[in-house]
């Protein structure tokens, strides 16, 4: 089977006056049909920003090289028209912080109805029924009320689902989930993920999902890679990764979460904790 | 919008006290007792009276006629500045703050030599250079602001660029166009909005200065700064002559001023209930 995206030594650096910083340093991975790959790593190691290269949305100043292939097209060094129609179209993108994706100046109905615009001749009154049959899907109550709504009227989960509505209602063959669910509460995560589960199983879409969180992570991705300054340093599956981690930085971020999972759990039992602590 | 504009006295206010000057302006072949080019030098500094409610000036014209007239030039040519410079100042302003890299600099730099230069002077140069005439008062004015305007829309671009909303409507693959349209300059109307309002303001005072120096509209064309200009020989003999122009451009200067604040009030995004 052909991989749906494939990233070959892609680099990118950040050209300025002075000098050159190379920010990703050559990553090679790919994203086979109905597989989801996780991308982990901590802020600032090149996650978000090896996908928002090989998608074209990046600055003048960032020098992108290397290969992204997506279904077999080279995307690097294509001009910006044609980027711009996979995008939303046959790439689905969904980003971090849903409070602040949305225009303040715009009702949801609005928003909704411009990606709908950007990829499909559709009338005003097909975009709204659209509208509506894709809010149902994602379970929003009062789909007809929630287009009149402004962003600010909603709640972070709510139009973190709305978003992710947008992006699979454009029947994408790649979603890319940039830290969906870091800007959100503990409960709504768990909705969300389950949703990007759904869509999993449903459409079977590649997905990319990029996260810090080990815990989101493990529930939607099959396969794991592992960013550390621009270099990819680990891959696998889950277990994989939490057992037989070779490099010190993955094994240090397992380290770490488990050491709070923990915690956690001891804390839960409450008795035994105190007991921890005094002893 | 409209709602949150009916309940915010101030802007209520200022911009109806705006409208009603204008529209007298409009209206001012009507409304005027008198003609305003009419002279009567026997009946100079005459006192007020039912058919000269203001009195007459040093040619015996009717100061109430010309102050009806000279909302025309004042009001008019101070709009025409602000039109101009807020245009200018916003296409180079967005274009440098969306586009950024050469065309920004290329843009920011010829912005700041003009903003290096004192505008009174540089107006005082360009109308010397240009010769005086009305046109040439709104060319000058427009040539030294709109580098204020250029510098302060970019700010507000470069605010929303990178805003999330902004990056969302890229990735969902809309073209450059429609998000300049769409998202940034909306987002940047409240801003010009209150920009503007100030900016006429300024306009009305600088116009009036520059016919007050006689550089600007020319005798007998009725304006305000240039009745205070004749005005000012007969100060301590007729002060109403002086006051009632003098007074008139103060207080529609305010009320520009206040409807920028109220205006900014209304108009701010984040306010919307």
């Amino acid at each position: 089977m052909k991989p749906v995206l494939e990233l070959n030594q892609l680099q990118v650096s950040l050209h300025s006056r002075k000098q050159n910083h190379e920010l990703v340093k050559g990553i090679t991975f790919s994203v086979m049909q109905g597989e989801c790959l996780g991308i982990l790593g901590e802020s600032g190691s090149g996650k978000s920003m090896s996908m928002k290269a090989a998608m074209g949305i990046l600055d003048k100043n960032f020098l992108v090289s290397g290969s992204a292939k997506f279904g077999g097209e080279e995307l690097i060094g294509k001009n910006s028209e044609e980027l711009r129609k996979l995008r939303g179209g046959k790439i689905g993108m969904v980003l971090q912080n849903p409070m602040t994706c949305f225009d303040p100046l715009y009702r949801i109905g609005n928003q909704i109805s411009e990606t709908f615009m950007a990829h499909h001749k559709w009338s005003t009154k097909e975009i709204r029924e659209q509208s509506i049959i894709m809010l149902n899907k994602m379970q929003i109550r009062n789909p007809e009320e929630v287009l009149e709504k402004y962003p600010h009227q909603l709640s972070g989960g709510m139009l973190q689902r709305i978003m992710i509505g947008i992006a699979t209602s454009m029947k994408p063959s790649l979603l890319i989930a940039d830290e969906p669910t870091t800007a959100i509460d503990a409960i709504t995560q768990f909705e969300i993920l389950n949703e990007f589960v759904n869509i999993k199983k449903n459409h079977k879409v590649a997905m990319i999902f990029i996260s810090h969180d080990l815990n989101a992570i493990s529930r939607v991705a099959d396969r794991i890679v592992v960013l550390n300054e621009g270099t990819v340093v680990d891959q696998g599956d889950f277990q994989h990764i939490i057992h037989h981690a070779t490099d010190p930085y993955t094994r240090l971020l397992i380290e770490k979460r488990t050491d709070v999972m923990r915690r956690y759990k001891l804390a839960l039992q409450g008795k035994e904790y105190s007991r921890v602590k005094t002893r | 919008m409209s709602k949150r504009f009916f309940q915010n006295k101030t802007a209520v206010f200022t911009t109806l006290i705006v409208l009603v000057v204008a529209l007298i302006g409009i209206l001012a072949s009507v409304i005027a007792p008198n003609d305003p080019y009419e002279t009567n030098i026997i009946n100079k500094f005459a006192g007020c009276s039912m058919e000269y409610p203001l009195g007459t000036d040093q040619l015996g014209r009717c100061v109430l006629s010309r102050m009806i007239y000279g909302i025309r030039p004042t009001l008019g040519l101070a709009a025409l500045t602000m039109v101009g410079t807020i245009g200018i100042g916003a296409v180079l302003g967005i274009m440098a703050g969306y586009f950024r890299g050469i065309v920004e600099e290329v843009i920011m730099r010829i912005v700041d030599v003009m903003l290096s230069f004192p505008s009174q002077i540089m107006v005082f140069a360009v109308v010397a250079l240009l010769g005086v005439s009305v046109q040439n008062v709104i060319i000058a004015n427009v040539f030294i602001k709109w580098a204020w305007y250029a510098r302060m829309i970019r700010t507000g671009v470069m605010q929303y660029r990178d805003k999330n909303f902004v990056q969302f409507s890229r990735c969902v693959g809309m073209p450059e166009r429609f998000i300049l349209f769409r998202h940034l300059l909306p987002s940047i109307t409240s801003d010009l909005a209150v920009l503007a309002s100030l900016d006429i303001g300024w306009a009305i005072i600088n116009i009036s200065t520059l016919s007050f120096l006689g550089l600007g509209v020319q005798a007998p064309t009725p304006e305000w700064g240039a009745m205070l200009n004749e005005a000012k020989e007969v100060l301590t003999s007729n002060p109403t002559q002086m006051i009632a122009p003098g007074i008139a451009i103060v207080a529609l200067v305010c009320c520009f001023n206040l409807m920028g604040d109220a205006l900014r009030d209304v108009l701010d995004p984040k306010e919307v209930k």
